[in-house]
């Protein structure tokens, strides 16, 4: 088959300069309002329970799981399901444990409300090491994925498209703040949802309305067995880790938990959940019609001939439906997904910088309005300068690990602790802080000595642990230090606070 | 802070509102649900992914000549995660937030 990807392609530069001017005029119109601490990590908390909805998802819904999860079904079929559907699974643990006390307890950070009731010093360092390190092992992951896919889709250099990612995203943040990056995921994911309801359009009208005619198709093409579970659920052990990873580990990402921030109350809080649920999940029936397309209409061995995993099946399914045009148009919402994404990810790792670490600990929480506002800006150029350059360092190499890596640390590192500050009374400091770093170190070593790491990119013959994904082990043992250390002594303090935070938490008197 | 001063100033300490029973009846209430959801969506995911473990034939049955019963298992997860979300928050619109409101104003503090 022929194929346009690769070459220039003037309809996907027009949306693209499009995307850009609109989000960059969003952000200079976010900029003239963006003057205090509120306004640059939460948007003046003015957010509606629906818009932070549609941004929750905007920021979860990344060009990976577009185009990486399109791809899987196509190359893979039913296992691609099974492997969206993980995806899915943590919101509703987001909404029932995490969304209202954070937003009732905290300020602009989830290291906020860990830190609600214990000595914040030692807690906001080693959460914002927990923030920083999800936000950076995602970050690098999209970053390169940023830097491929530009160069694929549009033949620019690798280092110019990480380069011109960078950039944008640190304007957006630096500039508009959360406002300006609100606005880019809502833009962004109506694009994203709106671009792949039309592609899902395409293929049901080319499959006369008729999905028993396509899942035909695909088993008559590709066997019976791309319609039932493969090769994904192999050992059950190395399944549930993965799963306890993607379920907890939503609850733990930093730049989602950001959010509950910028509505004004709880309730708008539970409701953009339930907004955000409902979208990622229509994306993840979208993506699944999607794979099933492309690999009826445009076969697996081109798709594999394009990209050997899978992630132009999107792209030429655009093309082979809706020509040029389409697939011009389907690229620059994949370009913009990326920014937005990132963009997301900056502010969060900005903030665990600014607002937790100078601020929570160097400044023990006190300093001029005007002080806080530049640091986080200070911080974001930082992030955004880390960003680029670990994207040009890491070119060419196997990264989609890192988002596994990313889930594994924020379940391990940030969700226990986070858990166990609004739920158990006799938490103590110590034990917050051996939960936090026994659930960073164990993610970190376990994933580098598992067949992930250890087989695949160091080449060794036999991985030193045989578990794909460390959820399992990292999770458990950072509840097990939690409640061990805490036990072993105690915090009269922090227990005679949570009574406070109790009232709090549940009637939402004093929140910020 | 200032408006957790104000329920202390009101009728009640803090102390005392969590002795109250109505608080502790919202409490419990909330924790049962937010708990049982949690664990609900557990029990379906894990459900799902012990079933393809175990018994991968058992997903691959046709349901109709063209789909095998995987299908609508997997995207019936989907589906139940969004009414999981839904069931919470149209019971805490329905249920928790009128209970709130009305131990707020036996609080004096609205």
């Amino acid at each position: 088959m022929q194929t346009a990807i690769g070459h220039t392609n003037p309809t996907a530069i027009t949306f693209f300069f499009l995307f850009v001017a609109l989000t960059l005029g969003i952000t200079y119109w976010a900029a003239k309002k963006t003057k205090t601490a509120k306004d640059f990590y939460a948007a003046g908390r003015n957010v509606t329970g629906f818009q932070n909805g549609l941004a929750l998802a905007g920021d979860y819904m990344s060009a990976a799981s577009f185009l990486g999860i399109a791809g899987l079904v196509s190359l893979k079929g039913y296992d691609g399901l099974i492997y969206s559907v993980g995806f899915l699974v943590g919101w509703p643990v987001v909404l029932c444990l995490i969304a209202e006390p954070l937003r009732n307890l905290g300020k602009f950070t989830f290291s906020d409300v860990t830190a609600y009731r214990l000595n914040p010093g030692p807690i906001k360092t080693v959460a914002s090491l927990g923030a920083l390190m999800t936000v950076l092992f995602y970050l690098i992951a999209q970053m390169v994925g940023a830097g491929s896919l530009v160069k694929l889709m549009f033949s620019l250099p690798y280092e110019l498209a990480v380069v011109i990612v960078g950039v944008l995203m640190t304007c957006y943040v630096l500039f508009g703040g959360m406002l300006a990056t609100t606005w880019v995921q809502i833009i962004k994911a109506c694009l994203l949802l709106g671009g792949a309801t039309l592609l899902v359009l395409m293929v049901l009208a080319k499959a006369h309305f008729n999905y028993g005619w396509l899942f035909h198709e695909a088993t008559t093409k590709y066997g019976d067995g791309f319609l039932s579970p493969g090769g994904l659920v192999a050992n059950p052990l190395d399944a549930v880790s993965l799963g306890l990873a993607l379920m907890f580990g939503t609850a733990g990402l930093p730049h989602i938990l950001m959010r509950f921030y910028t509505v004004p109350n709880a309730k708008e809080a539970r409701k953009s959940v339930f907004y955000a649920t409902g979208f990622i999940g229509y994306f993840y029936i979208l993506t699944f019609t999607i794979g099933f397309g492309a690999a009826v209409f445009v076969g697996q061995d081109v798709i594999k001939g394009m990209d050997k995993g899978g992630n132009m099946a999107a792209p030429l399914l655009a093309e082979v439906l809706g020509g040029n045009v389409f697939l011009g148009f389907l690229a620059a919402v994949a370009f913009a997904t990326i920014l937005a994404v990132v963009a997301g990810l900056t502010l969060a790792g900005a903030s665990a910088l600014s607002h937790d670490l100078y601020l929570g600990v160097f400044k023990k929480g006190k300093s001029a309005e005007k002080d806080q506002v530049k640091m986080a800006r200070i911080a974001t150029v930082i992030l955004g300068i880390v960003a680029i350059l670990l994207g040009i360092v890491f070119k060419g190499q196997n990264v989609a690990f890192m988002v596994g890596l990313a889930f594994a640390i924020a379940a391990s590192a940030n969700f226990p602790a986070l858990l166990m500050s609004i739920m158990w009374k006799r938490f103590t400091t110590a034990g917050a802080v051996a939960s936090i770093l026994t659930g960073l170190i164990l993610a970190v070593v376990l994933i580098i000595l598992s067949p992930t790491v250890w087989v695949d990119i160091f080449k060794y013959a036999a991985p030193i642990v045989p578990l794909k994904n460390p959820g399992l082990f990292s999770m458990a043992g950072a509840f097990i230090a939690g409640i061990g250390v805490s036990l072993a002594g105690t915090e009269p303090k922090a227990e005679a606070m949570f009574e406070e935070e109790k009232v709090r938490s549940y009637l939402g008197v004093g929140a910020e | 802070m200032s408006q957790v001063d104000t329920i202390e100033s009101g009728r009640m300490t803090v102390a005392e509102v969590l002795k109250d029973g109505d608080f502790r009846e919202l409490m419990r209430k909330k924790t049962l649900v937010s708990v049982g959801l949690t664990l609900a969506t557990m029990a379906v995911y894990y459900g799902f992914i012990f079933l393809i473990a175990f018994d991968k034939s058992f997903l691959a049955r046709k349901v109709t000549e063209n789909i095998t019963l995987g299908i609508p298992v997997g995207i019936g997860v989907i589906l139940l995660t969004c009414v999981f979300t839904g069931i919470y928050v149209v019971w805490a619109n329905r249920n928790y937030d009128p209970a709130v409101a009305a131990f707020k104003r036996k609080l004096g503090a609205e």
